[in-house]
């Protein structure tokens, strides 16, 4: 004990203590010296199988004799991914948000082309289905083509997932259940602008759809002001039939059988569905008459990324078909490839029922059994419109999704706080007050 | 502009006041019983009541939710109020607790002494000893329930926020400006309760000891 | 008699309160279901399948990571925090408290203009965001904790033994090291305590600064884990092994400190 109180092992405590600050301050310095080695992926939780991590850089070693490192992290909300690379320039190289954000990002040139020259490599890319290439193609800005910058990943629909003890399926067939006053407190809506903007503009404006005055289309990608002020009038008619605004909890509560109805997208729904049939519960996934929306999400270069082609061939490693089946399971949702091996694995002869892919999977695919909410049926996928970003409208649709959202201050609130500031001037007078006359008292007395 | 933006500040305020009484209410009590105790069993019963900070917040919550699904109690402005608490009361009794056992037992067998009731003996004497650690405790109730998030979102399935969520939000959805002023705006309202406090806050949250 | 069992039973009932979610972890960590509040049959295949790792990608990792930070993170503001209570006890009374009113406001301060606020620094000077951004973000933000915890020991303390030291011939740097930590050494032990209680359970600040490194921390994990698809159901083992280890650590520490007491009392 006694020598280290010695000014000499003093001395030597601190130049360990600034030798560690120094080595902390090296160490990101050389962390860009092997950047090239390195491919940092920035994905969704959950949206891969993870094993494939380990297995691509093998695959890329034999395909090019180069070595690379994945650097894998994820993000919760697309937003922050934008964020993060929007504000803080950082250099991920290879992202997967949803389209809205692909769009944005392709817009305000954001995005760096994929590099397609693959060597002896075969070329992937082509996997995928003409369906989501040529709906892909609607991003396009002059002078940029789509798909020379993205390659979707997984895709779906938007519906209602409900429990179909609770609720007969006539009723969830259209949006009028979500506005009808017998439902209330037994549907959840999620926290997604987006979308929820378009379910709220169909059903607000069917009836021009229906006369045939508007096309879905129209009144969901016109963001007009009267079409923000209708989707508004209709979210704060809704906003009191809701027990709640779902982020991140929704499909748990519709397997505990609390919550009748929820607006979900079609590979949530299939987690969904498995998980409540293990306690019993028997949920299920509909696209409502009125229409919908087709998403997908998709990989992307952004501007920053510092080693375009390892995420190239990473991209194109993905459009293989095993793979692709690979990160089906994990995921639960459906993969964009169009490939027959990828139909074969789909088909289930014990559903009852067939659909009609004949526009994902080509002629001839007209009565597949495969699971109709992964894969949904023609007839769904002609009421399903494609949805653009709000791009310069962004803002006004945040502030009138905020207005709808609304806020929870009420009168008895106000009155709380009111008596609480009044009791918290008044005490400290009281006091004051108190103190004053005793003192008055003292001196009477004497 | 945005009078929701506001709304949401002055409801938050609201929840943060009820909150604050109600750990005081329910940890002065605790803190006045543990610091009565004898000292081992006492510190032994101080840990057991921090312990469960060293689980993740959002865990918690999420076990939250999973006990009023268990107990049929619907989740909303109740389930949110019983979550803060839940999460804050610790941080009310710990400095309270510290400032009442640093309470000079001669004082108080001094005003018993000079013929005060046990009533008079608390209010006059043991309450007003308190005072420093009761403070700290509001303080560092009070202004983390205006930025709490999470909580909120996940006990009322988002249909209540509070300031730090819309805070965070605004971030997200890429509106720095407004989000940067809403950040000065609770900064204001931090100097503010600082300032009213007038320096007290220090004090007490030295005297009150943290932790 | 009675006043005992109405003050026991009033603890109790607060503690029951404090620890229901807490049991319903633990409770659930013994069956597969994903969903935390269902129940599908006694398993102990989520603490297998922990031990096993591979199941998920960084569970364990970001373990190690929120270890790390929090052990660098409080080690290196107790020793900061420290000095600056030293600095500050020596400062002239009106100095004294206009440091003291700065230190508090970053206490003050919500989680999410701390981490902001760092966010926008380390952009704009150009540091890459990765452990290094982290540890002095959090080192940021445990600092004033633990000024706050050594200061009352500095103002109980008996300063002449400081200066009685110096007389007798010590330099600074001696008295320092045999006077004044010693007298400090329980302030700072609960102010570590408290740094690293704070920095584990940290999540927006370390959302923030976390950079693209790959980088997770247990509370990071936990929330991006939560958006989507729900909570790895691996978590409820884990978190009921960590309080399970805590709580009989802490019994431990403290059955002992106590013995140590009574024995030197007798």
């Amino acid at each position: 004990m006694k020598t280290l109180t010695h000014p000499k092992y003093l001395k030597a405590v601190t130049l360990l203590m600034l030798m560690a600050v120094a080595f902390v301050f090296n160490a990101c310095r050389e962390s860009k010296e092997s950047r090239k080695k390195i491919l940092k992926i920035y994905n969704w939780a959950d949206y891969i199988d993870e094993d494939l991590l380990k297995e691509f850089p093998v695959w890329y070693k034999e395909q090019t004799g180069e070595d690379v490192e994945i650097v894998y992290q994820v993000f919760d909300m697309a937003e922050v991914m934008y964020t993060k690379i929007a504000m803080g320039k950082e250099d991920f190289d290879l992202v997967c948000p949803t389209q809205y954000i692909i769009e944005r990002m392709l817009k305000y040139d954001m995005l760096l082309p994929i590099d397609r020259h693959f060597g002896k490599t075969g070329d992937y890319l082509g996997n995928i289905s003409p369906f989501l290439l040529q709906r892909m193609d609607a991003f396009s800005v002059p002078g940029k083509n789509a798909a020379d910058y993205m390659v979707p990943y997984m895709w779906g629909t938007s519906g209602i997932l409900y429990n179909t003890k609770l609720i007969p399926k006539e009723e969830v067939e259209t949006w009028a259940c979500l506005w009808d006053p017998k439902n209330k407190g037994k549907i959840l809506m999620k926290d997604h602008y987006w979308d929820v903007y378009n379910v709220a503009a169909i059903w607000g404006f069917y009836p021009e759809i229906a006369s045939g005055r508007r096309t879905r289309y129209d009144v969901s990608n016109d963001h007009t002001n009267e079409d923000i002020a209708m989707v508004e009038k209709q979210l704060k008619l809704l906003k009191p039939n809701l027990a709640g605004w779902e982020a991140d909890f929704g499909k748990e509560l519709m397997t505990k059988g609390e919550i009748w109805m929820n607006y979900a997208w079609s590979g949530d729904a299939v987690w969904a569905i498995e998980e409540a049939a293990a306690v019993n519960v028997s949920l299920d996934y509909v696209v409502p008459r009125e229409g919908s929306n087709i998403w997908f999400d998709g990989w992307v270069i952004p501007k920053y990324a510092r080693n375009v082609k390892a995420a190239s061939y990473f991209l194109n490693y993905l459009c293989q078909s095993d793979i692709a089946l690979r990160n089906m399971d994990v995921s639960g949702y459906t993969s964009a490839l169009g490939t027959t091996e990828i139909k074969e694995a789909q088909i289930d002869s014990s559903l009852s029922g067939t659909v009609n892919l004949s526009y994902f999977f080509g002629p001839g695919n007209d009565s597949l059994q495969v699971n109709s909410i992964q894969y949904p049926d023609s007839s769904v996928v002609e009421r399903c419109v494609l949805l653009h970003d709000f791009l310069d409208k962004n803002d006004q649709v945040l502030e009138m999704w905020s207005r709808a959202r609304g806020d929870n201050l009420n009168r008895r609130m106000i009155l709380m706080i009111f008596v609480f500031v009044l009791l918290l001037v008044a005490w400290p007078v009281y006091r004051q007050v108190r103190k004053y006359r005793s003192k008055h008292k003292r001196l009477g007395l004497q | 502009m945005h009078p929701e933006a506001m709304n949401i500040l002055i409801y938050s305020i609201g929840v943060a006041m009820i909150t604050t009484l109600l750990c005081l209410l329910l940890g002065y009590p605790a803190a006045y019983l543990l610091s009565r105790m004898e000292t081992r069993k006492a510190r032994l019963l101080v840990i057991l009541f921090i312990l469960p900070m060293w689980i993740n917040f959002l865990i918690r919550t999420l076990a939250t939710v999973a006990l009023f699904g268990f107990l049929r109690l619907p989740l909303g402005e109740g389930a949110l109020m019983f979550g803060m608490v839940y999460n804050f009361l610790p941080f009310m009794i710990y400095p309270i607790y510290n400032s009442l056992q640093k309470t000079d037992p001669n004082l108080i067998e001094a005003a018993q002494d000079l013929g005060a009731n046990p009533r008079q003996v608390f209010f006059r004497t043991i309450l007003p000893l308190s005072f420093p650690g009761i403070a700290s405790g509001i303080i560092m109730v009070f202004m983390p329930v205006i930025s709490t998030f999470a909580i909120a979102e996940l006990l009322t399935i988002n249909n209540i926020k509070l300031f730090g969520t819309t805070l965070q939000e605004n971030i997200y959805n890429g509106m720095w400006n407004f989000g940067a002023a809403l950040a000065l705006v609770m900064l204001l309202l931090v100097g503010l309760t600082s300032l009213l406090n007038s320096g007290g806050s220090v004090k007490a949250a030295e005297e009150g000891g943290l932790i | 008699m009675t006043r005992k069992t109405i003050a026991a039973s009033y603890l109790g009932f607060l503690l029951i309160m404090l620890y229901a979610p807490i049991v319903i972890i633990i409770v659930f960590s013994f069956t597969e279901a994903r969903v935390l509040g269902n129940w599908t049959g006694f398993s102990l295949k989520l603490y297998a399948s922990l031990f096993q790792g591979g199941v998920t990608h960084s569970l364990t990792g970001a373990l190690w990571n929120t270890l790390i930070i929090g052990l660098t993170a409080a080690f290196v503001s107790t020793v900061l925090g420290t000095m600056a209570a030293i600095g500050i006890f020596n400062l002239q009374p009106r100095a004294q408290k206009a440091i003291k009113l700065l230190n508090a406001i970053p206490i003050l301060n919500p989680d999410i203009i701390t981490a902001i606020s760092l966010f926008l620094l380390f952009i704009s000077i150009g540091i890459s965001q990765g452990y290094t951004t982290v540890i002095l973000a959090h080192i940021t933000f445990c600092t004033p904790y633990v000024v706050l915890s050594v200061l009352p020991r500095l103002y109980q303390m008996n300063i002449n033994l400081y200066e009685a030291a110096l007389d007798l011939g010590a330099t600074p740097l001696v008295a320092l090291w045999k006077i004044l930590l010693p007298e400090l050494k329980p302030g700072m032990i609960s102010g570590f305590i408290l740094a690293f209680t704070l920095s584990i359970d940290d999540f927006v600040v370390t959302l923030f600064t976390i950079g693209n490194e790959g980088l997770e921390t247990i509370s990071t994990y936990i929330y991006a884990d939560a958006r989507k698809g729900g909570l790895t159901p691996e978590l409820r083992p884990l978190s009921a092994m960590i309080f399970v280890t805590v709580l009989l650590l802490l019994v431990i520490i403290n059955v002992r400190t106590a013995k140590k007491i009574n024995y030197k009392t007798i």
